[in-house]
């Protein structure tokens, strides 16, 4: 059945949420070039009909393209669902959070922010790509720039943004606004990865309720929130929001979860043009981390192990839990004339602290479950072996595992139960402390946008920042002792000259102590000039920062512990350029280059920052050049953008802490003393400096309409990422007897180039493809599955693999008997197994009486594919000779560890809106 | 607001994880009514190495590896305090091998313990009691999983006493125990040194601790792992108490072993182990003609206080060659007194033995004192360095000055100190026709005992000169001493010794520093010259003469004096002071040489500088002059 020619249809357009019409909107009829605008305050429709058609489509902005069968327009109100990306936003807290920290609880991926983009491809790494670490174009968290209220949100410490402090704000994400890698933002230059731009201003909210609540199995098990946005009179708008997630454990054992989210904000029209906001942001969280392990661990125990927990009286408890308590106060002003011109000046201040906790047993053994000695390797590697040994300690770590905190209290008991015997000589075993960073923070910012006409826009911004932090350790919990001896764990060095043998008490400071100020300047100043065939731009930024460090405790081992260190200024500047060609509507050509220079992070700039006032030799900022070529072509019912990329890294500076053994010539251990430990062992802080580092890659992101309600979307993403260079490896190490024995001056070695060239950066999956099929039904639920492959994902390296010291006698002459087909065993680069993922979404929207309900769910890994995100080489054995002892061992003590991804996990939630 | 406050109760939800109360450590005794405790005692005594069912011993623990000095050991000693709890129980200390580090967070000081013997191993070998896991023929550590099972802990601390002991007085019921040591200080030759860790330490340093007091001096190793904290720590320069465990180690050695660098307590200032030998003198040797199993040897004791002469031995030299040591260690000799070293043989009818003889007991029976008066004798400290002798311990006494057959030579009265070098003038010989018991004074010195020489002796002496002495620079082995016959006669030099007083720290008296040179029986002419040197060819290479006498002991550096002693043991002759250290004296003549001035012509027992020409540092041989005055 079909209507007949001149026959008109007609009906009412609404918003499927608010139930308020659709004031403007198009209708298309397919396979025609029948195309018709509608700009209606009641959301009426009305266009007449020549041939016989079935079916056509509305589509408004911000909402979701509605299919529209004509025999069911009974009633003639069509609704609309808007495109606000209310699930996503859901999800997206849930999953970005799964990996947003590192090993070292750092901010290291972000890739989940992209769920948000309108982009294919970018939209299927956030939201596809989840949990396995894949970053896009291979770069790191410190490349993407988040600003509130144009604010700066990336810290100086390592230019990592400040994700806590308010990524479970709920409803945040819904006022975003994100450039694309190497994209435009008008409030700051920005990282190659783009801007996230975020905004607390009330008035820029949707007035109404929500309340909504998830259940989940990864990070934690619960969610519920609340926001509410309304206006008063005198044109005052008012934001609350809160949530909490909270949960016993995520998908790895003993991690537990508790996060809280406010935000209060208040914002004043003064007059048409200007408006003061206030807003106070509070989000607390704590979280207990998993560790990273060897393959022997995850053989022996699975993937969810983890042996950062054990039972107390009954329940468990983290030793390693990261707290972060960050509230900071926003005061904005915005003057905005019509499109013309927008300047927002706004001040932020925050005074916060961010602690992880871990033990240290200075008067104990190492209580971790899988320390080394404790696994069945370490009994097999035995001179002698004893089977029953190995079998026993295999049993106790299949049956156990875990940490033992009854252990530790009785050690601490007992230790201060005999006093009377040892003349006081024993303090506490074991203690809980955290290592804490407390940061003081205060930014001011001004950004203009400009319009100067309808073709050319101006934008600047400056901003001054200020921090200052006090990191110490501090004593969380005596476990039952009385006080615990301020000393080095193994060297038994003073932590502070000043009281030696001091006993610490809970609260008290210990181990390190010292604070950072920090000042940083930075500007930018852009220009846009967009004409109907072609867009361009340019941008030039600058930054200066200014750090000093000034040491509390006079340590032992450094003789430059206490006291200010020198000034260190650094400047850098950036470049950026981009062309957009439209060749047509629906084909454009995007030309982007940048030239980004990044000055060392106080991490980088204070390599052993806990006792030395040490800088790192080579201060020179980090230069980027990031070039890329994108094809778009926009189809009706299918569209596709290609995009070739390439990035140079240059001075590069990488740190990391590890305990090494094989620094001198005859590191002869004796394993069946049961001591690894000799002369030739160093804690070492190794730098790798001048690194370059090289990223290309394309990227593929596609879509195609199978039919009206089924969708195929199909993205490629091929990259390679390796270092480029030779370069050098520095370790500072404590300047100690030992350390000036084995060529250390002032605690510093240059250990020379370590030859790394074309080895693969450490950076998750290097490649991915990923297809899916998603189907829409016009009756608001819809559901989609996908397949992803992940391929091309290589552990980090050991550096120190690479250097001569490896292959050389202290003396510099080889090792003799090199082997040199085992160096190069030593020395290949373990790439990780590829993985595919099969993941299954799916959800529904309601209309009520009153109000909007939605439910959502997903499963990621269907199929519970064990897989491994990535790992790390054991840099402990600093020589040949070292590793070839652990190459002979039937299992290798100090094999690589793996960062294991999550089995089947969900996450369904609901939310009603009114 | 009703409708919010299902989402307040959901904002509100608790974890798991909020406040972690403190664990209840409080320690619950075992009971152990069901159990059959045996002493330590008990268990050493065992027959066979495995114990039986539900046994158990008690214990205290007295070892701590707090500071790194025990690994995977914990020892246990049956008693808090420092004696015996019976003659069934005595205080025994134990080892047990447990496979934990830091075993000290489980098992402190003092913390009363039961070991649960069944299933568990011990040994015995050094006679130290041990206990661990059985492997094989041997004990391993009991694992750390099971160390609750065998090691019980009970709610009791107990306070440790350690057992103050003299180091003479350590016996094999202290090993494993815990023992104070009073009055001790390090070798001074140790100190600077560290506890351990010193690249001559391999596992552990191993330091001598040293008690001198008196007549005694003791000594016992401390030894330090290199993996204690107080490894690199300097040993102290003070007296001090020690507290350890006394053990023996991997090297068969007995050692203390410290549990923490506080086990020294510092007393003051080190004080110099100064260790006087006491006045022991041989006083009297016999061969009675009319009783061969009568022989003795008679000591006296010059002290003012009894002295206990363990350690000590008396050695005969038959015919200057076979060694037979006589041990003295049960020898108390009282002060002025005297101890008597008697033949064993009993008794024939016409050859009394000791006992019969003189109607008392010797105080020491062997069938080694047995010497027939051309046999020497020599009296050793527990050190083993000889403090008197009776005769030449090298030679032969055969038709020596010193034989005594059939007779009897005493120590004339005058005498009170003994001398490492024989010194015929403080000895009276008597050859032949002694008889006893009217002939002999055993247990007694007699007023009448005074210098006697007997006539039937021919011996020759002469006013010999010492003429010059040389140590040259370029050749140290031409070192020589040039003696001279002033008077119109040959001399025989038969017998005639040259002693040679080589001081050093261990070396500080003048007996211990006396080197003798016993000159032969060669005969210069009148005004002749007899060379003692040291190397025949070097000394003929260097000066182009010969030496008479050769004698490795020839080698003073210039610091070092000489006497010149006649076959009556008279001091003759004398070069330098014999009673001390000659360096940065009047008399040194480092690198060079001292000359008697051509005036002297006669001996001169009593040294005078002024009678040399002292030259130090001489470069050329031409310059010294052997055989010409």
């Amino acid at each position: 059945m079909a209507y007949s020619q001149q026959e008109k249809i007609s009906g009412y357009v609404k918003d499927l949420r608010t139930n308020k019409p659709i004031t403007a909107f198009e209708v298309e009829i397919p396979n025609t070039i029948n195309h018709y605008f509608f700009t209606n305050v009641n959301g009426v429709f009305s266009f007449p009909v020549k041939k016989q058609i079935e079916q056509f489509v509305i589509t408004a902005k911000a909402y979701h393209k509605q299919w529209i069968t004509v025999k069911d327009l009974k009633d003639k109100v069509v609704f609309l669902k808007p495109l606000d990306k209310t699930e996503e936003d859901f999800s997206l807290i849930s999953l970005t959070d799964d990996q947003l920290e590192d090993e070292t609880g750092e901010v290291s991926n972000v890739s989940g922010i992209f769920s948000a983009s309108d982009d294919v491809y970018l939209n299927t790494v956030g939201f596809e790509f989840q949990g396995v670490f894949y970053s896009t174009r291979g770069l790191d968290s410190a490349q993407k720039t988040f600003l509130l209220n144009g604010v700066q949100q990336n810290r100086l410490y390592d230019h990592r943004p400040a994700w806590s402090n308010w990524g479970g704000v709920d409803g945040i994400y819904r006022s975003q606004d994100q450039t694309e890698p190497l994209g435009i933002s008008e409030k700051t230059f920005g990282g190659a990865l783009g801007v996230t731009s975020l905004t607390t201003r009330a008035s820029k909210y949707r007035h109404g309720t929500r309340v909504s609540y998830a259940h989940s199995n990864r990070s934690y098990q619960h969610k519920t929130s609340v926001s509410h946005v309304g206006s008063l009179p005198h044109d005052w708008s008012y934001l609350i929001s809160g949530s909490k997630r909270w949960g016993d454990q995520g998908y790895r054992e003993g991690t537990v979860y508790e996060a809280s989210s406010m935000l209060l904000s208040l914002e004043k029209y003064i007059n048409l043009t200007n408006s003061i906001s206030v807003s106070f942001m509070r989000t607390p969280s704590r979280r207990g981390t998993a560790g990273a392990y060897t393959d022997e661990v995850f053989r022996l125990k699975g993937n969810q192990y983890n042996g950062n927990w054990g039972y107390q009286n009954g329940n468990k408890r983290n030793a390693r839990i990261r707290e972060i308590n960050e509230p900071l106060l926003l005061l904005t002003h915005t003057f905005e004339a019509g499109d013309k011109i927008r300047w927002e000046n706004s001040i932020l201040l925050q005074k916060g602290r961010i602690g992880y906790s871990r033990l240290d047993y200075n008067g104990g053994s190492n209580p971790d479950a899988a320390y080394y000695q404790n696994l069945p390797s370490y009994w097999l590697s035995r001179n002698r072996i004893d089977y029953e040994n190995v079998y026993e300690y295999e049993q106790e770590f299949l049956n156990d595992g875990q940490l033992d905190w009854t252990a530790l209290y009785q050690a601490n008991t007992e230790v201060n139960s005999g006093n009377q015997n040892s003349k006081g000589y024993t303090n506490d075993a074991f203690v809980l402390y955290e290592d804490r960073r407390d940061e003081d923070r205060i930014q001011i910012n001004s950004n203009l946008s400009r319009k100067i006409n309808d073709d050319w826009q101006f934008n600047t911004s400056l901003e001054y920042r200020n921090t200052s932090s006090n990191n110490y350790a501090k004593v969380l919990d005596l476990l039952g002792g009385s006080g615990y001896l301020d000393v080095a764990s193994f060297t038994g060095a003073q932590s502070d000259l000043n009281h030696p043998n001091r006993i610490v008490k809970e609260g008290d400071k210990f181990k390190y102590n010292y604070c950072v100020k920090s000042t940083n300047v930075m500007g930018f100043t852009q220009t846009t000039w967009r004409t109907k065939e072609i867009e361009m731009s340019g941008a030039l930024g600058f930054s200066y920062s200014c750090h000093q460090r000034e040491g509390m405790f006079d340590y032992e081992n450094h003789m430059d512990a206490i006291g200010k260190s020198e000034q260190v200024s650094l400047l850098a500047y950036q470049l950026k350029s981009q062309v957009l060609y439209k060749l047509s509507g629906r084909n454009l050509v995007h030309l982007k280059a940048a030239y980004i220079q990044k000055s060392p992070g106080i991490k980088q700039v204070f390599p052993n920052a806990r006792v030395s006032n040490t800088t790192l030799q080579n201060l020179d900022p980090e230069n980027l050049s990031s070039y890329a070529l994108s094809y778009i072509y926009r189809g009706l019912g299918y569209s596709v953008k290609l995009s070739g990329y390439k990035s140079l890294q240059s001075n590069v500076i990488e740190t990391g802490f590890y305990f090494a053994e094989g620094f001198g010539t005859d590191a002869d251990d004796d394993p069946s003393t049961g001591d690894l430990l000799d002369e030739n062992s160093l804690f070492v802080q190794q730098v790798l400096n001048n690194v370059k580092k090289e990223y290309q890659g394309i990227e593929l992101g596609s879509s195609y309409d199978l039919s009206s309600t089924i969708k195929l979307t199909g993205v490629i993403g091929l990259g390679k990422y390796v270092y480029k260079n030779h370069p050098n490896l520095l370790l500072y190490v404590e300047e100690d007897a030992t350390a000036l024995d084995l060529g250390f001056k002032n605690g510093v070695k240059d250990l020379g180039e370590v030859r790394i060239k074309n080895k693969h950066l450490s950076t998750g999956p290097q490649q991915a493809i990923s297809l899916k099929l998603a189907y829409h039904d016009p009756s608001y639920w819809r559901i989609s599955a996908s397949i992803n492959q992940f391929r091309s994902n290589y552990i980090a390296i050991a550096p120190i693999r690479y250097s001569s010291n490896f292959t050389n006698e202290i003396n510099g002459v080889q090792i003799s008997n090199l082997d040199p087909d085992l160096v190069a065993t030593f020395r290949k680069q373990e790439q990780l197994d590829n993985f595919t993922l099969i993941n299954l979404s799916g959800g529904k929207s309601w209309r009520l009486q009153k109000g909007y309900v939605s439910v959502y769910w997903n499963v990621q890994n269907l199929l519970g594919v064990n897989y491994r995100t990535g790992g790390v080489s054991s840099s402990r054995a600093a020589n040949y000779s070292e590793q070839l002892k652990d190459h002979k061992r039937e299992i290798p003590l100090f094999g690589n560890r793996y960062f294991v991804g999550n089995g089947r996990t969900f996450f369904t939630g609901i939310y009603y809106s009114f | 607001m009703k409708k919010y406050s299902f989402i307040l109760f959901l904002l509100l939800a608790c974890i798991e994880d909020d406040n972690h109360k403190a664990i209840d450590t409080t320690l619950v005794s075992p009971n152990l009514s069901e159990k059959t405790e045996i002493t330590f005692q008990q268990l050493y005594n065992l027959h066979g190495n495995t114990i039986g069912k539900d046994t158990i011993i008690t214990g205290y623990v007295i070892s701590s590896d707090a500071k790194g000095n025990y690994y995977k050991e914990i020892v246990v000693q049956n008693t808090l305090g420092t004696s015996d709890e019976s003659e069934q129980n005595p205080r025994m200390g134990l080892k047990v091998r447990v496979g934990i580090i830091n075993s000290y967070t489980k098992y402190i000081l003092g913390r009363k313990v039961a070991i649960h013997l069944e299933g568990l191993k011990r040994t015995t070998s050094k006679n130290m009691l041990s206990i661990g896991r059985p492997t094989g023929t041997y004990i391993g550590d009991i694992l750390e999983f099971d160390l609750d099972h065998f090691v019980l802990k009970f709610n009791e601390i107990g306070k440790l006493v350690p057992k103050t002991v003299a180091l003479s007085k350590i016996d094999k019921n202290d090993l494993n125990t815990l023992i104070k040591v009073e009055q001790l200080h390090l070798k001074s030759s140790e100190l600077g040194m560290t506890f351990s860790g010193m690249s001559t330490d391999e596992y552990d340093g191993k330091r001598t601790l040293e008690y001198c007091q008196g007549f005694r001096k003791d000594t016992i190793v401390m030894e330090t792992s290199n993996f204690a904290d107080f490894a690199d720590k300097t040993l102290p320069n003070k007296q001090l108490n020690v507290t350890g465990i006394y053990q023996i180690n991997f090297d068969n050695q007995p050692v203390l072993v410290l549990n923490a660098l506080q086990d020294i307590e510092e007393l003051g200032d080190y004080i110099d182990c100064e260790v006087k030998l006491p006045n022991i003198l041989i006083t009297e040797v016999a061969d009675p003609e009319n009783a061969s199993f009568s022989r003795y040897v008679e000591l006296y004791n010059a002290e003012d206080i009894e002295l206990d002469l363990n350690g000590w031995n008396l050695s005969r030299f038959v015919n200057g060659g076979t060694e037979q040591k006589i041990s003295l260690a049960e020898v108390i000799i009282p002060s002025k007194g005297f101890a008597l070293i008697a033949n064993e043989e009993a008794s024939t009818a016409n050859n009394f033995n000791f006992h019969d003889s003189f109607d008392f007991s010797p105080d020491v029976f062997s069938s080694w004192l047995d010497g027939n008066g051309d046999d020497a004798y020599s009296l050793t400290n527990e050190a083993g360095v000889v403090v008197d002798v009776y005769g030449r311990s090298t030679e032969d006494g055969t038709g020596s000055v010193w034989e005594y057959e059939d007779g009897r030579a005493y120590r004339n009265i005058n005498i009170k100190k003994p001398s490492s070098v024989f010194r015929l003038e403080e000895w009276s010989v008597i050859k032949g026709k002694q008889n006893v018991p009217e002939d002999f004074s055993p247990g007694e010195r007699k007023d009448s005992e005074v210098s006697f020489v007997s006539p039937a002796v021919k011996i020759e002496t002469a006013p010999i000169l010492i003429t010059e002495v040389a140590d040259p620079q370029q050749s140290t082995g031409a070192r020589f001493v040039e003696l001279y016959n002033p008077t119109a006669s040959k001399v025989s030099f038969a017998q005639w010794t040259l002693v040679r007083y080589n001081y050093t720290s261990a070396k500080n008296t003048k007996d211990l520093a006396a080197l003798p040179i016993f000159l032969d029986e060669i005969i210069i002419p009148a005004f002749g010259f007899l060379i003692v040197a040291r190397d025949e060819m070097v000394f003929y290479d260097y000066f182009g003469v010969r030496a008479e006498v050769i004698s490795f002991g020839l080698d003073g550096n210039g610091d070092d004096a000489y006497e010149l002693i006649d076959p009556y043991g008279v001091v003759i002759d004398v070069y330098g002071d014999p009673t001390q250290d000659g360096s940065h004296s009047a008399w040194e003549y480092k690198d060079g040489f001292s000359k008697r001035k051509l005036s002297i012509i006669k001996p001169n027992k009593i040294f005078d500088v002024l009678e040399w020409e002292v030259q130090q540092s001489q470069i050329e041989s031409k310059n010294f002059s052997p055989k010409i005055r």
